[in-house]
């Protein structure tokens, strides 16, 4: 049995409870919010919002630190969440992404090519399959998969 | 001239469809994907959901001080956090449903306004 925390107003302006037990993925996080912003002794109203059962977590006292604690695990929940939103989208990033946010920070790099060659300049554009990279007056096209290695220059 | 992005990175899908659009349409340049305040690098625009644990107001003021464009994202029912974008004034709201290319568009747009950031305006006044 879903258990609700008070009542918030929809924008429709229709009246949505909102469940506390995580069965409702969509708006878990709009619930750490919710409880995330509200005072140090419970959960504020919105001043359009209805109120309900937040009146009560406010005055009760046992309630308070009831919403104490479930601002600070939502908070960690939160934290882990993005952490792990960080991790996935380095894990799933290529040679050519890290590439193309050079181009975008017009950043000095050190591209190795199989072979030995290796072009030191900045990313002036990143293709499908190549990359142009400007170096002491010449342009550069290295085909993306004869790179073998990115380095950062020494500052 | 192309506006520069930071994005705070998410766990909810706006985020990243949001980086794939900047990276595959070229209207801006993103410059990072942060995931804590200290990362940000100056740009001249940042994207931050709701969903941010560490997000306030101050955080917010902080970015706008700096002549950040702030575009603040929510989720569409959340009406707490639409108060706390409102409250500490960003500078464009977006649902969560928004499409990128539109969020690109304003950034694009709004950072072509010049704008004096509060700090600012303060001392000029005072």
């Amino acid at each position: 049995m879903a258990r609700t925390l008070g009542a918030v107003s929809g924008t429709a302006g229709e009246t949505k409870a909102r469940k506390l037990d995580g069965t409702d993925p969509l708006h878990r996080s709009s619930q750490l919010d919710y409880l995330r912003w509200g005072n140090e002794g419970g959960i504020v109203d919105s001043p359009n919002g209805p109120t309900g059962d937040r009146d009560e977590i406010n005055s009760h006292p046992d309630l308070r630190a009831l919403g104490r604690r479930l601002r600070l695990e939502m908070d960690e929940t939160l934290r882990a969440e993005q952490y792990a939103a960080r991790v996935s989208a380095q894990r799933r990033s290529t040679i050519r992404d890290r590439l193309l946010l050079a181009e975008d920070r017009a950043e000095d790099l050190i591209v190795d090519v199989s072979g030995g060659a290796v072009t030191h300049g900045v990313v002036l554009a990143v293709g499908a399959d190549h990359v142009v990279v400007a170096s002491r007056g010449t342009q550069s096209w290295i085909a993306l998969q004869h790179i073998v290695a990115l380095r950062r220059p020494a500052a | 001239m192309r506006p520069t992005l930071v994005t705070i990175i998410s766990p909810r899908p706006w985020e990243a469809r949001l980086a794939d659009a900047a990276v595959e349409t070229g209207l801006v340049r993103l410059v990072g994907r942060c995931s804590e305040p200290g990362e940000v690098p100056m740009a001249d625009a940042i994207t931050v959901g709701t969903e941010t644990p560490w997000l306030s107001g101050a955080t917010i003021g902080g970015w706008r001080d700096r002549g950040f464009v702030v575009i603040g994202v929510f989720p569409a029912t959340d009406q707490p956090a639409l108060e706390l974008l409102c409250l500490s004034s960003v500078d464009q709201l977006f649902t969560e449903g928004a499409d990128p290319l539109v969020i690109l568009r304003a950034i694009r747009d709004l950072t072509e306004v010049p704008r004096l950031s509060l700090s600012r305006r303060a001392s000029r006044s005072g």
